[in-house]
């Protein structure tokens, strides 16, 4: 016997063993099927903290012949107490048979020690063939907890529970496609109920399960306040622009914006699918328009820089030396001057920069080391457009939150979802405003980008317990 | 470690982590983890070090150390030379005082000057001009230009202070064994006044602390020489008076704002890089990983069942079935009106239920006396197959040349739901005799009977 709870998740077939089990271990690469009976060989999932197995899952077969299994069982008359072996007697007489295939692989882990996790439909109506699987469960005498998966409804949920509660000793309701994460921890709390040599074990794993949701909510607000910076600063030097005369330009725009636009979709995806791999979604494809800005809402200029440096910088430079040589000319007659000639050696300077610059731009040969004009296109002007990224953003990392691993569809993202950023109220608004503006500026290590990422795990947070 | 090869390893560790950035998160965390556990150095950036060094241990890498000391050695050496310089370029055996200060003093003041501004700026220009362009694409992050511009500007600043301790070592040395001699001289008629007035200038900051630094009056009119009358001074020593007043020069105007300048740009380079270390995505994501326990998922490899494709003959339900048998126990609210449905035209349909193993062998045994009529059996078409129903089938099989099988639906369950579960009923005949035929009843073909 392990020194580490085990649970057999067993039940009548197609009811949703397999998505139970994807979503309490997180692992979307579980096999599920809407085929009945695709499950055939129990599988071992176990939960791990640094090689200390923390529990393990066992998804087994569904009963196949279970009125068959009974009638074996009741064929001699046992007492209570020598029903567990008579369930193993009937594992070593079918053991490697193919009639009990199913009832060996299902039984064998509950008589190796496995507490028993019965899982049912709880919308379809309940019927008393179920009591036969429930008796044959009973007989193994091992500690058991039913979950009603209401994977169509809940119509019949409460007949289910009244039927469950004569079998079991707890009853939840888990729907292993919308359950929260916090739902999920409820549920672990469940099991350490059921084997109570072993509740502090579960409450440790439980504690290490929250603190490792949380570091991963902070990894997540850091992706995207990464992206967000990233999307929101794109310029894209065209450098086709560079050979092309000015009456040019207005052609090749239109395909410009269009690469400026993959682009952009492509670094907002780059950043989803980091997001994806965080969250262990290895099949994820998102359902969510894409970003488009029109040419309007580009910054669109011709930048000269000589050695680096553009025209505002040159021309600080410029009045710079002036001053400098004024300064001189001040030395020189002692300081008689009273600072003249430091001042207008500075606006000399400046001037003769301002507009001597673009007379030298023209004049400056082509082979001049870093010398050289570039068209750059973006970064997007629109300040909204930092709101519809995050919003953006925050939809897929939520839709993300709430789905469960059990879940093989698309992700759809609910298109009001992205326009979530509007509904907040007027004052945040504009302080988020002003936190991406900044954010533009200072770079990703600062104060602002700071403040962002503390907002964007605040509103993971809630929507992880939602 | 050095603080630039902190900002070199943070550079490298964001390259090669952006090459795995949309790896699974797991995988990665398995493999660092259990990386990180073999590992004694606690020192966290040696771990980040050796931890990139596993995977670029193919491209040997130039200490950034040694290369900054090499650099520090050449700064060093530099001011010596500059200084040394200007102290053995003498004209009519005395130095020039104007010209030692312009170029030892004012030059540096605004070099640091400069700096300071361009330093300000969004890249500064040693990066912008000799790095940037030079770089290969993505060979930096542009999330980590920020960092790469502190780093830049904190070693320019450490640069020249060395530079600048090299020109005060040059000129204490020339000070201890030559004999230096200090003048002043000039085209313009400067008198002796104005030079005296801005020396005093010059020397405010140390006037009480060292008043021996501050020139007289009468050293700056015996030390003015000229070019035409390079005669014998009265009073040699003087000559030689002027020392602490450009030491102090030296030590007040060229290293003190070096020093503080760069004592500032290695504090803030060293607050960038834990910034840059607890913020950027993917350098405290491995650190996330590397430090925290490894919650995995091991999933036991097992092969499962490969559901087989549907190849069932699928038809409608008909009329005039003599012999019906249901599968299971029903709820009468369903069963009800179905036996009423079936049997309304007939009186004598053979109607048999199979809700247990001991009704399921009296029906087989009723069935063998009967008439070899086609069978319609009924089966909980909301619930999947089982095989306990397969073994009866096959019984069925035996006793029958035509059989319909017909998973009844139950009202009210979606479309998408009852596909899934006819999917089920589907793959199941491929399990069942020749002899069965699987009737469907979806809500498309019940609208269009009706």
């Amino acid at each position: 016997m392990s020194d580490y709870p085990v649970f057999a998740v067993v039940g009548h077939p197609n009811k949703g063993k397999s998505s139970v089990v994807a979503a309490l271990t997180q692992n979307d690469q579980v096999k599920i099927s809407p085929v009945s009976g695709t499950t055939r060989v129990s599988q071992r999932f176990a939960l791990r903290l640094d090689n200390r197995t923390v529990f393990e899952l066992v998804d087994t077969p569904g009963f196949q012949r279970a009125n068959q299994c009974l009638a074996w069982l009741n064929e001699e008359p046992v007492s209570a107490d020598q029903r567990p072996v008579r369930v193993n007697a009937f594992l070593q007489a079918f053991s490697g048979q193919r009639r009990f295939i199913d009832e060996v692989e299902l039984l064998t882990p509950i008589m190796q020690g496995a507490g028993i996790i019965y899982v049912i439909d709880g919308s379809l109506p309940y019927s008393p063939e179920y009591e036969t699987e429930m008796e044959i469960l009973r007989w193994t005498g091992s500690p058991r907890l039913a979950l009603i998966n209401p994977i169509g409804g809940d119509l019949y949920v409460e007949q289910w529970q009244q039927a469950l509660n004569q079998y079991f000793s707890l009853v939840r309701v888990f729907d292993p496609l919308h359950a929260s994460f916090d739902q999920h921890l409820q549920l672990l709390r469940t099991f350490g109920q059921l084997d109570t040599q072993k509740t502090a074990l579960f409450d440790d794993a439980i504690e290490e399960l929250e603190h490792y949701r949380q570091l991963k909510l902070q990894q997540a607000a850091r992706i995207i306040v990464e992206t967000l910076h990233g999307l929101i600063t794109f310029q894209q030097s065209s450098s086709p622009f560079e050979q092309l005369a000015r009456d040019q330009l207005t052609a090749i725009l239109p395909d410009e914006v269009s690469r400026f636009n993959q682009k952009l979709n492509q670094m907002e995806r780059d950043g989803q699918q980091q997001l994806e791999a965080l969250f262990l979604y290895h099949h994820l494809e998102p359902e969510i328009a894409r970003l488009e800005v029109h040419q309007t809402e580009l910054m669109d200029l011709s930048q000269w820089s000589f050695w680096g440096l553009d025209k505002k910088q040159l021309v600080l430079v410029s009045a710079g030396a002036g001053a400098a040589l004024g300064l001189l000319a001040d030395a020189g007659l002692g300081g008689a001057s009273l600072m003249t000639g430091a001042v207008s050696g500075g606006v000399i300077g400046g001037l003769s920069g301002w507009f001597g610059l673009d007379w030298l731009k023209d004049k400056l040969p082509a082979w001049m080391p870093f010398n050289k004009e570039t068209h750059l296109l973006g970064p997007v002007s629109d300040p909204n457009f930092s709101f519809v990224v995050l919003g953006r953003a925050l939809s897929h990392a939520r839709a993300m939150l709430v789905r469960s691993h059990a879940d093989q569809n698309k992700l759809a993202i609910n298109p009001e979802q992205a326009n979530a950023m509007q509904s907040l109220a007027l004052k945040e608004q504009v302080r988020l405003l002003k936190q991406c503006r900044q954010l533009q500026n200072d770079g990703l290590q600062g104060k602002a980008a700071e403040k962002l990422r503390a907002w964007v795990y605040g509103q993971l947070v809630d929507r992880g317990r939602g | 470690m050095s603080i630039w090869e902190k900002s070199i390893l943070l550079v490298l560790l964001r390259r090669r982590l952006e090459t795995e950035q949309t790896m699974d998160w797991q995988t990665l965390h398995k493999r660092d983890r259990s990386w990180f556990c073999l590992q004694k150095d606690a020192n966290p950036w040696t771990v980040l070090e050796a931890w990139l060094t596993q995977w670029s241990h193919d491209t040997p890498r130039i200490s950034a150390g040694l290369f900054v000391y090499l650099l520090g050695a050449v700064a060093l050496v530099s001011g010596f030379l500059l200084v040394t310089g200007l102290l053995a370029f003498l004209t009519f055996e005395r130095i020039n005082l104007l010209w030692f200060m312009l170029i030892a003093i004012l030059l540096p003041l605004i070099w640091w000057l400069l700096a300071l501004f361009f330093s300000s700026a969004q890249v500064p220009l040693p990066l912008r001009s000799l790095l940037e362009h030079r770089l290969p694409q993505g060979a930096v992050s542009s999330s980590l230009r920020p960092l790469l511009k502190r780093t830049v500007v904190a070693l320019g600043q450490q640069l020249s202070l060395l530079f600048a301790f090299g020109m005060v070592g040059a000129f204490l040395l020339y000070l201890l064994v030559t004999d230096l001699a200090f003048g002043w001289s000039s085209t313009l008629a400067i008198s002796s006044a104005v030079i005296h007035e801005m020396t005093g200038v010059i020397s405010w900051p140390w006037q009480q602390l060292w008043p021996a630094a501050v020139p007289t009056r009468e050293l700056v009119e015996q030390t003015h020489y000229f070019r035409a009358a390079p005669g014998m001074v009265e009073q040699p020593e003087l000559l030689g008076q002027w020392w602490p007043f450009l030491l102090m020069s030296l030590l007040f105007y060229v290293c003190l704002p070096r020093l503080i300048t760069a004592l500032f740009f290695r504090y803030q380079l060293k607050r960038i890089q834990v910034r840059v270390w607890e913020s950027d995505a993917l350098i405290s994501g491995l650190w996330q990983r590397l430090t925290t326990e490894l919650i995995d998922n091991e999933a036991q490899p097992v092969r499962q069942h490969q559901p087989v494709k549907d190849t069932a003959t699928v038809e409608p339900l008909a009329q005039g079935y003599s012999q019906i048998i249901s599968w299971g126990v029903w709820p009468e609210e369903i069963a009800g009106p179905l036996r009423q449905q079936l049997t309304a035209d007939q009186a004598s349909v053979q109607w048999l239920e199979s809700d247990s193993i001991q009704a399921a062998e009296s029906t087989l045994r009723q069935l063998s006396i009967l008439p070899d009529n086609p069978l319609l059996l009924l089966c909980k078409g909301w619930e999947p197959p089982t095989g306990e129903l397969e073994d009866y089938c096959n019984e069925l099989g035996k006793l029958r040349r035509q059989l319909f099988l017909w998973p009844v639906p139950l009202a009210g369950m979606s479309d998408e739901r009852q596909a899934l579960l006819i999917a089920s009923w589907q793959a199941f005949m491929g399990q069942l005799p020749d002899q069965f035929h699987l009737i469907l009843r979806t809500p498309a073909t019940e609208g269009s009977d009706e």
